[in-house]
């Protein structure tokens, strides 16, 4: 049902009109938790972007495709973390401090890798939802109409599994 | 859809707080029972447990755990424990506890119904490892060490106890031979006073003179009489000047003989000193060091049970949890290495130092209670106190656990004792302390035996005792020192006590406060004991005074008798003889005045007489010559 809705939406999101911003936003948020190793960091950015108005299916996307850019980006990143975390002396207190304090070492912030990641979703975070949202306004103004109206697409939607698909969709409603 | 979220949320909340309260409790219960049972072998059971699995606390009452040897008895019962844990540190899988009770622990109490379980043989039996079992490989072995004096009858044989006992000493022969002394000079100076009889020579020349007849007449016949008693006079002069020199004589004999009696006094003072500081030198109470007799009396039992002691101490160190969990480490200056990537490997840890973090369980306080209600054991201590930061790792709360307990014994009249240890393990010391102290500990009837002029009980002392023990690896420390205080012995009255045994018996009499100071330690192996005491004083004091005192007694006693023979003999003897001597003297002189003035005036008499017979001889001569001429002129005139 989850996997009906999931695709449901992912249609929604090329065919009908949504808040660009929230779309920016569902791909930032998808990109910060996408450079995130799984820890509860990952588990908090995860809950807060469950819980606030965002393209959930923007997200998923967009996690679906920075994972495998954070993968690739790996050697970059964690030299970013061992700075932050080795390379400045001045953090090192502020370091030792949060790694005392409690639940907080479950975030593993303390690893280059997620510091790393950390760093570079925060950063990429704003660029990230303005380009986002920038692309989906030109997509929607146009592109949309002309891959609805595409053989492509009238080919799929003639697919007995797609209908089957969207029977189902329109029931679960 | 939402309310569909609201449903299972409300579902959840409600089964979770549903199995809080009905089922979480009974559940913790059974499950403790069931595993603490297999665990003791008998029935561990609980009146009561509330689980509160959202506030993390544990409240138990009335937990009895069943003796296995006796299964209608409990090991222990405890009235009541609690404890709650922290939240935060739950969250890490660590067990921190602010503060747990476990109120009113009574050992031994009878069971209402048999506690005994049946042990499933097919099920393999659950076994505790054995604190015991793990005790340190720390052995005392002192019987090569060689160290202590600790034969008595070698002690005794340096002492030469019999000698003094038989009396054998030079003192003893001193004294018997100023004895024999003062005897024969008494006697001497008895027998020459008895013999000597002045006044009668005295009165024997005073009647010579008295003989005299001073009324001489002035004729020729006077003369011989008066140089016979001119020379009686002289005679008797001489006679009582020799006397008065024999006097003289003898008196000063008898300071000489006075004067080497005292001497020889002076000299058994000597003797007795000499002898004294010998004894007290082989003693080893010249010094006042206590050890030959400490280890003597106290060495032996303390030695013999050393390594029950010490192991005891071990043991406890079993009971307390090593170090273990992150520890702390020191920062060094060393480089970081620095970690090589590997494609894939998503990053590493950074380590920080001085990161702290929960220990792995931490209690902060336990608060402990024991009485004996209900328990068969008689005379049961109270026993109330607290255990402090009972931690995985001490390291991580730079704090050692420490114990504070107050007992009282009911067994010595309610003695009030503390009792503090402290455990720490902190950068790898490993050492225990412990401090007990208690004041007015009443010691009463204690057999001594009532030997040798000992005392038979001590009936009566307040003591008071303060003591450290510190126990490491290398390291075993002991200082305890006693204080006993109003001490009352009960003597056998009955007893005939010789002089050594009076002696002893007179030492106990005088002690009225006793301290001793017991210093154990063993460093690298090699043990030393220090045991100290007033005791040593007290001995010194009283040997040094009950020796003056018998010689004094003996100087005042033989001064006296030798007075009571010679001084008074003595005092009458000079008396008379001055006397005597006075009277005789006075008499002389003043029979002498009247001899000589008699015989100035019998010499005045004499010359008269003599003047007178010189001119009746002239005018004899005369009137012989003019008869002679008239005559012869007669007769011539006759004839011519």
């Amino acid at each position: 049902m989850f996997i009906i809705k999931l695709l449901s939406n992912f249609f929604k999101l090329f065919t009908k009109d949504n808040n660009p911003t929230q779309v920016g936003l569902g791909f930032a948020m998808g990109f910060l938790i996408s450079f995130q190793p799984f820890t509860l960091l990952s588990v908090i950015f995860f809950f807060i972007f469950w819980i606030i108005k965002v393209n959930k299916t923007a997200g998923f996307i967009s996690l679906f495709i920075f994972k495998f850019v954070a993968f690739i980006t790996e050697p970059l990143i964690v030299p970013i973390g061992s700075l932050l975390l080795e390379g400045i002396p001045a953090l090192e207190p502020f370091w030792t401090s949060l790694r005392s304090a409690p639940i907080i070492p479950y975030t593993k912030f303390y690893n280059t890798s997620v510091m790393g990641g950390l760093v570079v979703g925060i950063v990429g975070f704003i660029p990230v939802t303005l380009i986002f949202r920038k692309l989906y306004i030109i997509y929607k103004e146009k592109y949309r109409e002309k891959i609805a109206k595409s053989k492509f697409i009238k080919i799929f939607k003639g697919l007995p599994i797609v209908n089957l698909f969207f029977k189902i969709n329109k029931t679960i409603n | 859809m939402r309310i569909i979220n609201l449903i299972i949320i409300s579902v959840v909340t409600i089964a979770a707080i549903t199995f809080n309260v009905i089922f979480a409790s009974p559940i913790a219960k059974n499950l403790i029972e069931k595993y603490a049972s297999a665990a003791v072998g008998a029935r561990v059971e609980m009146r009561e447990l509330k689980v509160d699995i959202f506030a993390l606390s544990v409240v138990g009452k009335d937990l009895q755990v069943t003796n296995p040897g006796n299964t209608m008895k409990n090991l222990f019962e405890v009235a009541r424990f609690a404890f709650k844990l922290d939240l935060l540190a739950a969250l890490e899988k660590k067990i921190l506890i602010e503060e747990a009770s476990i109120e009113n622990v009574r050992i031994g109490t009878a069971r209402k119904y048999d506690g005994k379980i049946k042990i499933d043989p097919k099920k393999k039996k659950i076994t505790i490892n054995n604190p015991i079992s793990n005790l340190s490989d720390y052995k005392f072995d002192f019987k090569n060490e060689n160290i202590f004096n600790t034969d008595i009858n070698e002690m005794i044989k340096s002492l030469d106890v019999e000698k003094y006992i038989k009396g054998d000493l030079k003192t003893i022969s001193e004294i018997n031979k100023l004895k024999t002394q003062g005897t024969e000079l008494s006697q001497k100076w008895y027998k020459t006073i008895t013999e000597t009889r002045y006044d009668k020579d005295a009165i024997q020349f005073a009647e010579e003179i008295k003989k005299i007849n001073f009324n001489y007449t002035p004729d020729v016949s006077s003369i011989a009489k008066i140089q016979s008693d001119i020379q009686t006079i002289l005679k008797v002069k001489e006679k009582t000047e020799a006397i008065i020199k024999d006097i003289d004589s003898k008196k000063n004999e008898f300071i000489a003989d006075y004067n080497a009696m005292e001497t020889s006094v002076r000299e058994l003072e000597k003797v007795t000193r000499e002898e004294l500081n010998e004894i007290l030198g082989k003693m080893n109470l010249k010094e006042i060091s206590f050890d030959d007799i400490g280890s003597l009396i106290f060495a032996d039992g303390f030695m013999n049970n050393v390594d029950k002691i010490t192991s005891s101490f071990y043991k406890i160190r079993s009971f307390v949890p090593n170090n273990r969990g992150k520890v702390k480490k020191v920062k060094t200056k060393e480089k970081k290495v620095k970690k090589k990537f590997v494609f894939g490997q998503r990053g590493y840890d950074v380590f920080f130092p001085d990161y702290t973090t929960y220990p792995d369980y931490h209690i902060k306080k336990i608060s402990v209670s024991a009485s004996g209600e209900g328990s068969d054991i008689k005379n049961f201590p109270t026993v109330s106190g607290s255990i402090y930061d009972i931690v995985s790792n001490q390291d991580l709360i730079q704090k050692p656990l420490r114990i504070e307990t107050k007992v009282i014994l009911p067994i010595l009249e309610d003695l009030s004792l503390s009792l503090n240890a402290s455990f720490d393990r902190r950068d790898g010391k490993f050492l225990d302390f412990y401090n007990v102290a208690a004041d007015n500990i009443p010691i009463k009837n204690l057999n001594f035996g009532g030997l040798y002029g000992a005392p038979k009980k001590l009936l009566d002392s307040d003591g008071k005792i303060d003591g450290i023990v510190e126990v490491g690896n290398d390291v075993f420390k002991t200082k305890f020192d006693m204080n006993l205080n109003n001490i009352d012995f009960e003597f056998d009255e009955t007893q005939t006590l010789n002089e050594f045994s009076q002696i002893l018996k007179e030492i106990f009499q005088s002690v009225k406060h006793l301290n001793m100071g017991v210093d154990f330690s063993v460093l690298n192996g090699k043990p030393s004991l220090h045991i100290s005491s007033n005791l040593d004083k007290i001995l010194y004091e009283n040997i040094n005074r009950i020796f003056m005192q018998k010689l004094l007694k003996f100087k005042t006693d033989f001064e006296k008798r030798f007075n009571s023979y010679i001084s008074g003999p003595k005092k009458e003897l000079l008396s008379q003889i001055s006397a005597d001597k006075l009277k005789n003297l006075s008499f002389l002189n003043d029979k002498n005045k009247i001899v000589i003035e008699q015989f100035k005036f019998s010499e005045t008499k004499l010359k008269e007489a003599q003047t007178k017979l010189e001119s009746i001889k002239k005018q004899i001569e005369e009137n012989t010559k003019n008869k002679l001429i008239d005559e012869t002129t007669k007769r011539l005139k006759k004839i011519f």
